[in-house]
């Protein structure tokens, strides 16, 4: 179970302005469910998940991962987790089988748990075809399921997923779609962020609409929409950004 | 800790000796480049020096002597020297400028003395080749001309030498107590002792220097490097791992680079006719010991350099941008230390990185002293320290994510 408490976040940008990315972010997410973040570039989706995985330390406020603080317990909380950020990309020379042994040692795994993990990995993201070649080699759809099968080579009990499915085509995406409810079905507790409404819908048990930096919306997509009385996500959405005068260029 | 950084050091070699070209620009062409540089540099030299040898010059000769013979004996002495034809109806000095095989020869007498001027365009390599044939010719003629009149007054030229000078090398050890070979080895160790540290210095910096950007900043730009900051593996082991596996590329790329510059300057001074130089090292086990610790000292802390301002960059350019004024300065150290010989005063040895250099002559040249070597040691290991801690910082840090808000 991941709880986020009131957590606020500031970056100082090049011009040596104050930036609020997160003001004041609280929410759960329970084992067993999908939590996402729904929001426009720059909401501060991307910073949530990142102080949620310890990479960024909020200026106020806590995180909560299986009863442990993720700032005071870092590393504990750090083996718990899998995360995976729009911003990454796997690269260079070594195939994905050698990736995924890589970061397996590094997670301090035993070489049999590596290939146990491995199978099972290349199995449900169905990897079988290129799982031996260098990243380079790959689609951007093949990419991202290796980004994904290296974030949980360690079989963690919280995923984080930011933008899983960014920049891949219609069948990638099923695929990491599909295997988001199944790692649902295994009782692991998820969090991810999108900017892509039917994915929101889709995968979420709960939503948050994340503005500016500030959760505007925090509930099931069911009460979201009665409390709006609205048919689609996608028509509160741009009634929070027209409100929030949020504009995104085209 | 260090199991952790092995296994990114492994990894992180492993990546690298999968890319043919870093293998051709790493490996390869470092054996080759230097080889075919010194060796075509060498051929072209030697054809250069056959075909001054082998050329018919002129020699225009304007003369004032007033015995004939005298003039005979100069022209035997130049077709001594060298393939010269003679045309003696005086000099133009307009067709010794433009012509590379002429040169001129104004010859007269003073009392008893010859007096010669050789004129020639000192632009063009044959011309000037051949006034100094011709200045070798007259000088052969002063020598046959000063044993003559020695003879002449009963005095042996060979006897009027009253002081004799013989050479004994110490410090360089020579077959048979051979002396010009001895001093042929100490002018090879003096030449190793000025251009191994200062070639080293420079290998090893800029070895490291595209592959330690490509493994910092370039994997921050390529998104890379937050897949490992997610893991389990300590900020100090990744930072550690990091630091060992450009040390060890810059050793390797180092260490061939040497192996090709060695054999290029073989092959150049083969084709130059002086491969009797000797490629020998004055140095004991010991010695190869303590030069392979400063080796590896002077690796670690370029590596660590490098790393800590990769890391700090946010880009590539950046990166560039930080380290190509910091390599700037290197260079100037080590021209500076370059011609300075070892024994310098003890503080010079709590200077680090330059230290090194210092030490590797000190080992060369025999001055080696245990309280500076370990002087140098605690300095430089003191600060390979520092990087990895400040490195290992700036993974812990936020900045390590180049988060820019725009």
């Amino acid at each position: 179970m991941v709880q986020v408490n009131n957590i606020s976040k500031s970056f100082v940008n090049r011009k040596k302005k104050k930036i609020e990315a997160v003001k004041n972010v609280s929410f759960e997410c329970r084992s067993g469910e999908i939590y996402g973040l729904l929001g426009p570039n720059g909401a501060g989706k991307t910073t949530t998940l990142r102080i949620i995985a310890t990479l960024l330390k909020p200026d106020s406020g806590a995180v909560i991962v299986n009863g442990l603080d993720n700032q005071k317990e870092p590393d504990k909380v750090r083996a718990m987790i899998g995360f995976l950020t729009s911003d990454m990309k796997v690269s260079g020379n070594l195939t994905g089988r050698e990736f995924l042994r890589f970061f397996g040692q590094l997670n301090h795994l035993s070489e049999e748990k590596i290939e146990e993990r491995t199978r099972m990995l290349v199995e449900m993201l169905d990897m079988a075809n290129f799982i031996d070649r260098a990243p380079n080699k790959l689609s951007s759809g093949m990419k991202q399921k290796l980004s994904i099968a290296i974030s949980l080579i360690h079989d963690p009990d919280i995923i984080i997923f930011d933008e899983p499915t960014n920049g891949l085509d219609i069948f990638a995406s099923k695929v990491v779609t599909d295997f988001l409810k199944e790692m649902k079905r295994q009782q692991k507790t998820i969090i991810i962020s999108t900017h892509i409404m039917s994915v929101a819908e889709k995968l979420c048990d709960q939503l948050g609409l994340i503005f500016n930096g500030q959760l505007v919306e925090n509930d099931t997509i069911e009460n979201i929409l009665k409390k709006h009385e609205a048919a689609e996500i996608e028509d509160v959405f741009f009634a929070y950004a027209n409100s929030m005068g949020v504009i995104q260029s085209a | 800790m260090l199991k952790d950084a092995l296994i990114i050091m492994g990894k992180e070699l492993r990546n690298i000796f999968r890319d043919k070209r870093t293998i051709f620009s790493t490996i390869i062409l470092p054996v080759v480049l230097f080889p075919v540089m010194f060796g075509i540099i060498g051929l072209i030299t030697k054809a250069n020096e056959e075909a001054k040898a082998k050329a018919e010059y002129t020699v225009y000769i304007e003369s004032t002597l007033s015995q004939p013979d005298e003039l005979t004996k100069v022209i035997d002495e130049i077709h001594k020297v060298g393939n010269f034809g003679i045309v003696n109806d005086g000099i133009n000095e307009k067709t010794i400028e433009s012509n590379s095989t002429a040169v001129g020869l104004k010859i007269g007498k003073n009392g008893d003395i010859f007096v010669a001027t050789v004129i020639y365009n000192s632009v063009k390599e044959k011309s000037t080749y051949a006034a100094q044939k011709i200045r070798e010719a007259l000088m052969n003629l002063n020598n046959e001309l000063v044993s003559a009149e020695l003879l002449s007054r009963g005095i042996n030229p060979q006897e009027l030498n009253f002081v004799q000078v013989n050479d004994m090398v110490v410090g360089v050890s020579a077959e048979n107590g051979n002396v010009e070979e001895a001093k042929a080895k100490g002018q090879f160790t003096q030449m190793l002792a000025a251009l191994v540290p200062y070639f080293l210095l420079i290998y090893i910096f800029a070895g490291s220097m595209g592959l330690g950007i490509d493994t910092t900043a370039g994997e921050k730009e390529r998104g890379s490097l937050s897949i490992l900051l997610v893991n389990q593996v300590s900020r100090t082991s990744i930072a550690l791992g990091k630091i060992l596996y450009l040390m060890l590329m810059s050793i390797l790329t180092s260490v061939l680079n040497l192996v090709g510059l060695v054999i290029g300057l073989y092959l150049e001074m083969s084709f130059l006719g002086e491969a009797n130089m000797p490629f020998s090292i004055e140095l004991d086990a010991i010695g190869y010991l303590l030069l392979f610790i400063t080796v590896i000292l002077l690796a670690l802390i370029s590596s660590g350099i490098i790393i800590f301002i990769g890391i700090l960059a946010r880009s590539v350019k950046e990166a560039s941008g930080y380290i190509t004024p910091i390599y700037m300065i290197i260079l100037l150290f080590g021209i500076s230390t370059m011609q300075s010989e070892g024994s310098k005063a003890f503080y010079y040895y709590a200077i680090p990185f330059i230290n090194i250099i210092f030490t590797m002559k000190d080992i060369f040249i025999g001055t080696f002293s245990v309280a500076n070597f370990l002087t140098m040691l605690v300095v430089n290991s003191a600060l390979v320290v520092l990087f990895v801690y400040l490195t290992a910082k700036i993974f812990n840090s936020e900045k390590v994510l180049e988060v820019t808000v725009e």
